[in-house]
């Protein structure tokens, strides 16, 4: 169930399904040709959402339904329209959920169009849009949603990947803007696959407000390095940035040393799971604590913390 | 899954999350405590300053670098270097935020190893000042002591006549 969108063996919809969006059960999908297991996690998908629709609550959380291993998320069935329409259409204006967690399942752009409006309506704190397969349209919308939204806090945009420079630049440009934006996480969205996505996402957070950035998961070669090491540098208000697992060797992890010794606003540097040695771990703990001299102490960073 | 990943911090920063340095070494955990704290930047440069001389490696304790320090200094110096002992307790009492020494002395007994006494944190800061003033160009501290100062009069007085009977 690897493709996006499965069109084949697309039944006829029967007409009260369409209307009442009724649980389509396991059988029916393995009649379709899902897996037993694929078939049950359709079934499981339709009870959440049923239950997201009856029961109030502060959080939606539909993940676990993909192939996070192998960033392939859940493919889309038509059948699955109705139930999305009823969620959302349930979900509109439901200002006491805070938080919408979904991952794993692509979506087209006809249940991110009815998506968005809903989210938008609700007055959410944190969006968790995992591995969704979000294409430029989605990026669109969702960087149009970005730019008239003002209560997202968290936006996690895991596994996403962008298409493209320019939908890059028009998302950049509505996180740029957002007033309350406190985190951005891009873990394993392979920003730096194309060094311009890289360039314009980072030239978004050059914000007035502070911000915790994540890009994580990511092969970082030196050029990803460097332009992560001049935006650390022009000390932006920027919280903390993440950037582990990003395949950063010493050379990388001297230049963010270098960096760091410019920069008065960060509070957190994560590196774990790079390839730094001992001894640059050792350079990279020395920007903070240099006793060498009362100079070399006066002049160390004072504000970051540095993790490896 | 999401929330493992959560756990794990790829998604997220931890800033205020310690759980992932308790493996660090003591002086590196000291120094994030000091960068994560509260203080203002000159109170932050002074505790590091403790550190180093009075810290696990003592890198600044080579007492040559006081040797072109102004005497008015001193007093300052000497002072950092008693304060180590307070900021160690100061440290491990972040660990219990309302201040129960008895369990956190009991938790580093339990899990670090036992804490010094109030009298060997004593013992200590005092061996530091003895060793401070030792190494210590102490020359300096009596530049000019035979030499009396200018306006003490150098004229003997004279002696007043007394009755001998």
């Amino acid at each position: 169930m690897n493709q996006q969108v499965n069109n084949i063996n697309q039944p006829v919809l029967p007409r009260r399904s369409r209307r009442l969006a009724t649980l389509i059960p396991a059988s029916h999908w393995i009649s379709l040709g899902y897996s037993e297991d694929d078939a049950y996690m359709m079934e499981d998908l339709q009870n959440d959402m049923k239950k997201y629709c009856d029961n109030s609550g502060v959080e939606i959380d539909l993940v676990h339904y993909g192939n996070f291993g192998n960033d392939v998320p859940f493919s889309h069935h038509d059948l699955m329209i109705p139930h999305w329409q009823k969620l959302f259409k349930t979900l509109n204006g439901r200002t006491s959920v805070q938080c919408f967690d979904i991952g794993g399942i692509y979506m087209p752009i006809s249940v991110l169009d009815i998506m968005f409006p809903a989210l938008q309506s609700m007055n959410l704190d944190c969006l968790y849009l995992c591995t969704m397969g979000l294409e430029s349209d989605g990026f669109q919308l969702l960087s149009s949603f970005i730019k008239h939204n003002s209560s997202v806090t968290r936006l996690v945009l895991e596994g996403n990947k962008f298409d493209d420079v320019s939908t890059a630049a028009t998302f950049s440009d509505a996180v740029k803007d957002h007033p309350n934006l406190e985190m951005l996480s891009f873990y394993n969205c392979s920003l730096s696959s194309n060094i311009d996505f890289l360039r314009k996402i980072l030239e978004g957070c050059k914000r007035k407000s502070r911000l915790g950035l994540v890009i994580s998961l990511d092969s970082f070669g030196s050029e990803a390095v460097s332009v992560v090491a001049d935006y650390i540098s022009s000390n932006h208000l920027l919280r903390s940035i993440n950037l582990s697992d990003n395949n950063i060797k010493d050379s990388g992890a001297a230049q963010l040393a270098t960096a760091l010794k410019n920069n008065t606003n960060m509070h957190g540097l994560h590196l774990y799971d790079n390839d730094i040695t001992e001894d640059m771990e050792s350079c990279l703990r020395k920007v903070l604590f240099d006793p060498t001299s009362i100079d070399s102490i006066v002049q160390s960073n004072h504000r970051s913390r540095v993790y490896t | 899954m999401f929330s493992l990943i959560i756990d794990l911090g790829y998604t997220h920063n931890h800033d205020d999350d310690d759980s992932n340095i308790a493996h660090r070494p003591p002086l590196e955990k000291e120094v994030l405590r000091i960068n994560k704290e509260d203080y203002s930047i000159g109170q932050k440069i002074r505790k590091k300053v403790v550190l180093a001389l009075c810290g696990p490696n003592r890198e600044l304790f080579d007492l040559a670098f006081l040797n072109g320090m102004p005497l008015e200094l001193m007093p300052r110096m000497l002072e950092l270097i008693q304060e180590y002992g307070r900021t160690r307790t100061e440290a491990f009492r972040c660990m219990m935020p309302d201040g129960r020494e008895d369990e956190v002395l009991e938790a580093i007994d339990r899990y670090i190893g036992p804490w010094p006494s109030s009298k060997q944190l004593e013992k200590e800061a005092l061996s530091r000042l003895y060793h401070t003033l030792r190494g210590w160009e102490l020359p300096s501290l009596f530049v000019n002591l035979n030499t009396p100062p200018a306006n003490v009069t150098t004229e003997k007085r004279k002696r007043r006549k007394t009755c001998r009977y």
